[in-house]
């Protein structure tokens, strides 16, 4: 009796501890599955979507080496990179891989008039006023952003592109090296904080 | 000392009810209505995004909740898809993000003033004033910047139409057009029948041309050229006075002092950019320079309405509308013959014209006392060959307006101003109007013998009065023809209707003046079926089997190109003509010899004989009518222009309406309030206008506006106000628009207006500091001796880089409300509606606010910009619990949208009350609208906050532009946009941390203060004083 006693009903609070046990991991996890959700609401890190054409920069960039500014030629001047007008697919596929079906589509389209309407793959809200050419003209690589296009068959959004990821290398903490920190209290761009390479002023990118 | 403290004692008040002698009742209700937040229009229904829809609040809370339910659902999918279309084949010229700027020339009114048109992607976005223009110099009136939204307005024309007289319109391909017009044509030639051009005032000497070669091909053509807002009476005058028929040249830099018989030369008469920016010249404080420069000219008037101009004057006497003349003759009066001055002293037809006019007799009738006559003839001999009087415009139109301008003529002639001020030779080319060939042309046509009339920039139906028969002899003409922007009164009782492109659409150009010659460049391809007049008669002439010109130009563009050449021989330059078009079209224009002859001409010699035109002394106990135009409006060509509307009109503060503007005792003595409604009756008709009581008005005038009550105009403009022009009468030199006898009656009716004045109370703070000119020359500081230094709580900023700021200078500002609509057109700022303005929605980021002081009868008037202040201790910023609003380290004040939540502290908190909430989404603007929209400034949403952004966009560009030169942004490199639309230069915006910066030398002016300085909020805005030369 003793024993029995000195044994408390174990199997019987063991019964009872696993349900709440369960339940707690369930909680959590939804919870946890819950905040994950609202944290990546309007994340599209991954997003890649079928384009009308099968256009590779795998093939473009990396195997045939092609310089992303002979394409995209507005990124030094201006505030968009510029998807190419179809008159600079033309420059080449006039006489290369006539007889893909693919560059038929374009062929068909470039000599109709009607522009090929591509999907929006680095897509950032219109409230923000991101500029290109600044970035380039700071020597920021293109891949800081975009990820390695090099190496993808269909375009990819490799970056979550959300203002903390702008904001990290605006505040220095993941901006290349060799970008100047700006040193503490004698910024000549007063809107830089100490040590971060660029201004982090809210108007910077939102009027 | 003592003056000055009189000056700061001086009482302001912003309306009629709040002087002392007004009602008190209906300011307190007025005051109480300011702080009224509750949406009170029964049309605005909480939950719904337009205003309009019949959302209730239980169905806003449903689907608010749907949308909640949603949001977790969200988490696991995309954003909407966004595609990217590009161009097919892109055009070198076109980079998509960059903006591209097209030298041209705004073509609302003849004063043709020089623009630079802003594109994006091949879009007109903002019309800007060209700096290189030698007339315009820069500044761009409200009316002309905001003709960017004609170019998108969904009620124009877009393809040509055969009312046929119908009053409604059924479509019609060009090519049948033309081959009717053609055939017809073809037929009159044959029978040698009358063909007719009505046109407005064309200042194009391309499209003259043509007209003219198009009407030669006929044996009886005739081109008659009139506007009902045109300078009929300056130009007969003129004639008798001078024996040339043309339009005198004004320099009101030239002049110390320039009396003004209401002419609102600031306003709405002549070319109020041009005049505004040389008058302006002599109204900045400073060193006294050799040109004049730096000693303060001194404006008197007399007028009989307040106008944008009386406002600005530095003494101002109300007159009775009709007695102008009467006033300028007693003033030549006292000057030759009480006086004995000048050299018409002895002269006796001079003499014999002025004797019934002493002002002794008259001051009693004319409300002036003999002084006021005696120290103006003073000062005008004194400033003798250094002085101008201008008179008559566009608020003394009619017989009496001819006299007056006799008797203008006679002053300026005497005092030697002829020659020096005002050149009568160096005139605008467009001076053809004539008022004689409309009434015979309106006789021709009454008798059937018009076989065709062609009509091109004019609405006749909409601006003659009835009298002038013009609707019915219409009816008997063969075939009526219009070329016009929209199916307007005139449109639909013609038999054609060419669809009009807008002037950023075509090919055109105007010469303001002899000598100058400004391009219209096209900055976008036509967006409908529509054509310029230009390649109308081109077709029509080809049709015809023309020759010349005609038939070798195979389009407009060609036919101006073929014109241009010959414009390059007249204007002397010798490069080839590939070169001179380039420059042409870099530059905008072409100046022979305005700049370089300005003000060399030779006095005319004024004919004394001319004063025998003037009528007989008589007075009338009548009440009198003015129709003037409105700033923004004018004759009502643009009243499907939302900015327009929304324009608060210069004086009254009121948009959305015209109305009845009388004196506070007139209206008394009628039992009337603001805002009832009052039968106006004259001999021709009657129209029922609500009432506005007006400070400054003579007693027994009342005066109304024109350009509203169109029909066919398109779903702004439809409707809105009172087609007054019935009121007029035929009169003997011109359509007789002022000095109209009336009767009044009340009616029970109330019609609210839509007042944007009232909700600013400023509860008489020192808002506004002024001293007078004498005061000023003494002690620099005066009226602005009190400087309060306080101590701040909050650790002061650093600013290590920039620091914007911005100086107003008071004494410049006249007014005028460019700036309003330049600030419109680059933010992106929407049009509420009459129903906001009315419950205080209006979304302008920057206002005019107008105070007056003195007594309510004549008040002294001041106009002050008022905007978003960037305090450096800025009350919004503390307040809001998102931090939405902040401080950033170049002084400026950021609002973010995207983090607002509507909480409207900050606007609570602003004691400047410059912040605008969205309260719904009214950005949310029909196709084609929306391709106005400024792509660089967010277009915000309901729900948030909004106020002046030291134009951000504009910062960011210059500084852009210098980091690429690795430079820092210059002096004068960045303008804002109200800066750079000011006309008279009043705004200067930089960086204060530069210690030469023009704006870091004014905000430590003498004259600079901060408004409501002892709140310790420390504005980035200084305010310069007002100075008045009294």
């Amino acid at each position: 009796m003793s024993d029995s006693n000195s044994t408390p009903p174990n199997s019987g609070g063991k019964n009872q501890k696993f349900p709440l046990i369960i339940g707690i991991v369930v909680v959590l996890f939804l919870v946890g599955a819950g905040v994950k959700a609202i944290w990546d609401v309007g994340n599209n890190q991954g997003y890649a979507p079928v384009q009308p054409i099968a256009f590779s920069h795998k093939l473009h960039a990396g195997q045939n080496n092609i310089p992303c500014m002979y394409c995209h030629i507005g990124v030094e001047k201006s505030k968009h990179a510029i998807v190419p007008s179809m008159n600079i697919c033309m420059n080449c596929h006039a006489v290369v891989k006539t007889d893909s079906p693919q560059i038929q589509k374009l062929r068909a389209a470039y000599e109709k008039g009607t522009p090929i309407e591509w999907i929006k793959v680095h897509d950032l809200p219109d409230h923000v006023n991101f500029t290109h050419k600044r970035h380039i003209a700071k020597g920021i690589a293109c891949e800081t952003c975009h990820g390695d296009v090099k190496k993808m068959d269909v375009i990819r959004q490799d970056t979550r592109l959300n203002m903390g990821f702008c904001l990290d290398c605006h505040r220095g903490r993941t901006a290349p090296s060799f970008l100047e920190r700006a040193p503490e209290n004698a910024s000549k761009d007063a809107t830089v904080p100490a040590g971060g390479v660029a201004p982090v002023s809210c108007y910077t990118c939102h009027h | 000392m003592d003056q000055s403290q009189e000056n700061t004692q001086k009482t302001y008040w912003r309306s009629p009810e709040q002087a002392n002698d007004g009602p008190q009742a209906a300011l307190s209700e007025e005051l109480a209505k300011e702080f009224d937040s509750a949406p009170s229009s029964p049309q605005v229904k909480e939950g719904s995004t337009d205003g309009t829809d019949e959302n209730s609040r239980r169905e806003f809370m449903k689907l608010m909740g749907a949308s909640l339910a949603m949001f977790g659902a969200s988490a696991c999918t995309r954003r909407p898809v966004e595609k990217i279309i590009p161009y097919v084949k892109r055009s070198e010229d076109v980079p998509p993000g960059i903006a591209n700027w097209y030298a041209s020339t705004c073509k609302e009114c003849e004063s043709s003033c020089g623009i630079l048109v802003k594109t994006r992607e091949g879009r007109p976005i903002k019309f800007e004033g060209n700096p290189t223009h030698p007339t315009s110099r820069g500044g761009l009136c409200a009316r002309g910047q905001a003709s960017l939204l004609n170019l998108y307005d969904p009620d124009r024309l877009k393809a040509p139409m055969e009312p046929g007289r119908k009053g409604v319109g059924t479509g019609i391909t060009w090519a049948n057009l033309d081959s009717k017009v053609v055939t017809k044509l073809k037929a009159i030639k044959a029978s040698g029948g009358k063909v007719r051009f009505l046109t407005g005032e064309v200042t194009s000497p391309t499209t003259n041309k043509l007209i003219h070669e198009f009407l030669a091909f006929f044996q009886n053509g005739k081109q008659i050229s009139y506007d009902a807002l045109g300078a009929e009476e300056i130009l007969d005058a003129s004639e008798k006075s001078y024996g040339n028929r043309v339009l005198p040249h004004y320099h009101f830099e030239k002049a110390d002092v320039i009396v003004s018989f209401g002419a609102d030369f600031l306003g709405s008469w002549g070319a109020p950019v041009e005049f505004a920016k040389d008058f302006s010249k002599r109204r900045k404080l400073g060193a006294a320079k050799e040109d004049g420069t730096g000693i303060m000219s001194k404006l008197v008037v007399f007028e009989p309405m307040l106008t944008l101009t009386g406002t600005n004057a530095d003494e101002r006497y109300r007159i009775k509308s009709g007695d102008e003349y009467k006033a300028a003759m007693a003033l030549a009066h006292e000057l030759i013959l009480t006086q004995g001055r000048t050299r018409f002293a002895s002269n006796t037809d001079v003499r014999s014209a002025l004797l019934p006019y002493a002002p002794k007799e008259l001051s009693a009738h004319l409300g002036i006392s003999e002084e006021t006559f005696k120290s103006v003839a003073n000062s005008l001999w004194e400033s003798r060959g250094k002085g101008l009087v201008v008179g008559g415009g566009n608020i003394v139109k009619g017989d009496h307006g001819f006299a007056l301008e006799l008797a203008v003529n006679l002053l300026n002639s005497a005092l030697d101003n002829e020659g020096v001020a005002i050149d009568g030779a160096l005139n605008p080319a467009q001076s053809k109007s004539s008022y004689a060939d409309l009434v015979n042309l309106i006789a021709e046509m009454k008798t059937g013998a018009v076989d065709a009339l062609i009509l091109f920039g004019t609405n006749p139906i909409y601006t003659y009065p009835s009298s002038l028969g013009f609707e019915e002899a219409l009816s008997k003409v063969g075939m009526v023809v219009n070329a016009s922007l929209k199916l307007d009164e005139t449109s639909k009782a013609s038999d054609l209707v060419c669809a009009l492109s807008h002037s950023t659409e075509t090919w055109c150009d105007a010469s303001p003046y002899l000598g100058v010659v400004s391009i219209v460049q096209p900055t976008i391809s036509p967006l409908y079926e529509t054509r310029s007049f230009d390649d109308c008669l081109l077709a029509w002439g080809k049709g015809l089997g023309m020759g010349g010109a005609i038939a070798s130009s195979a389009s407009a563009h060609e036919y101006l190109k073929n014109n241009w050449a010959l414009i390059q021989k007249e204007v002397g330059s010798s490069a080839p003509f590939a070169l001179f078009w380039d420059q042409v079209l870099r530059e905008g224009h072409v100046d022979s010899n305005y700049r370089k002859n300005k003000g060399s001409s030779k006095p005319r010699t004024f004919l004394t004989s001319s004063l025998n035109s003037i009528p007989k002394l008589s007075w009338s106990n009548s009440v009198n009518l003015v129709l003037y135009p409105k700033v923004s409006l004018h004759d009502g060509a643009m009243a499907n222009n939302g900015w327009l509307q929304e324009l608060p009109d210069p004086v009254t503060k009121i948009t959305w309406d015209n109305y009845a503007c009388m004196a506070t005792a007139y209206a008394r003595s009628l039992g009337v309030k603001e805002g009832d409604v009052i039968k106006v009756k004259s001999d021709q008709s009657s129209v029922e206008v609500p009432v506005h009581i007006q400070p400054g008005m003579p007693e027994q005038t009342i005066a109304i506006a024109l350009g509203y009550g169109r029909k066919g105009v398109g779903r702004v403009g439809d409707g809105v106000g009172v087609c007054v022009t019935s009121l007029a009468a035929k009169g003997g030199r011109s359509i007789a628009l002022s000095s109209i006898p009336v009767t009044i009656e009340k009616t029970a009716k109330n019609h609210p207006l839509a007042c944007t004045q009232l909700h600013h109370s400023m509860e008489s703070r020192p808002i506004i500091k002024e001293a007078t000119y004498k005061e000023y020359t003494h002690n620099p500081r005066a009226g602005n001796e009190e400087r309060e230094e306080n101590i701040s709580l909050w650790p002061s900023h650093s600013y290590l880089g920039y620091r914007w700021g911005m100086a107003i200078d008071l004494t410049s500002c006249t007014g005028c409300g460019s700036c309003v609509i330049g600030c419109q057109s680059e933010n992106n700022i929407p049009v509420v509606g009459k129903d906001f303005v009315l419950t205080n929605r209006e979304m302008h980021w920057l206002r005019i606010d107008r105070y007056y002081s003195g007594k309510a009868e004549n008040p002294e008037t001041v106009h002050q910009p008022m905007l978003c202040q960037h305090c450096e201790n800025a009350p919004c910023e503390t307040v809001c619990p998102v931090l939405a609003t902040m401080h950033d380290q170049e002084g400026v004040n950021q609002q973010v949208y995207n983090r607002c939540v509507g909480t409207r502290y900050c606007a609570n908190n602003c004691p400047y009350k410059v912040r605008r909430f969205n309260w719904f989404t009214f950005s949310d603007v029909a196709t084609p609208m929306q391709l106005a929209y400024n792509p660089d400034i967010s277009v915000r949403t309901r729900g948030v906050m909004e106020k002046c952004n030291f134009c951000m966009q504009r910062i960011r560009f210059a500084k852009d532009v210098a980091k690429d030169r690795g430079g820092t942004v210059e002096d004068g490199e960045l303008k804002t946009a109200c800066q750079q639309s000011c006309p008279t230069n009043a705004i200067t915006f930089g960086n204060i941390n530069d210690g030469s910066a023009k704006v870091s030398e004014l905000s430590h002016d003498p004259r600079g203060y901060h408004v409501l300085a002892e709140l310790n909020v420390r504005p980035s805005i200084t305010y310069l004083t007002k100075i008045r030369n009294t």
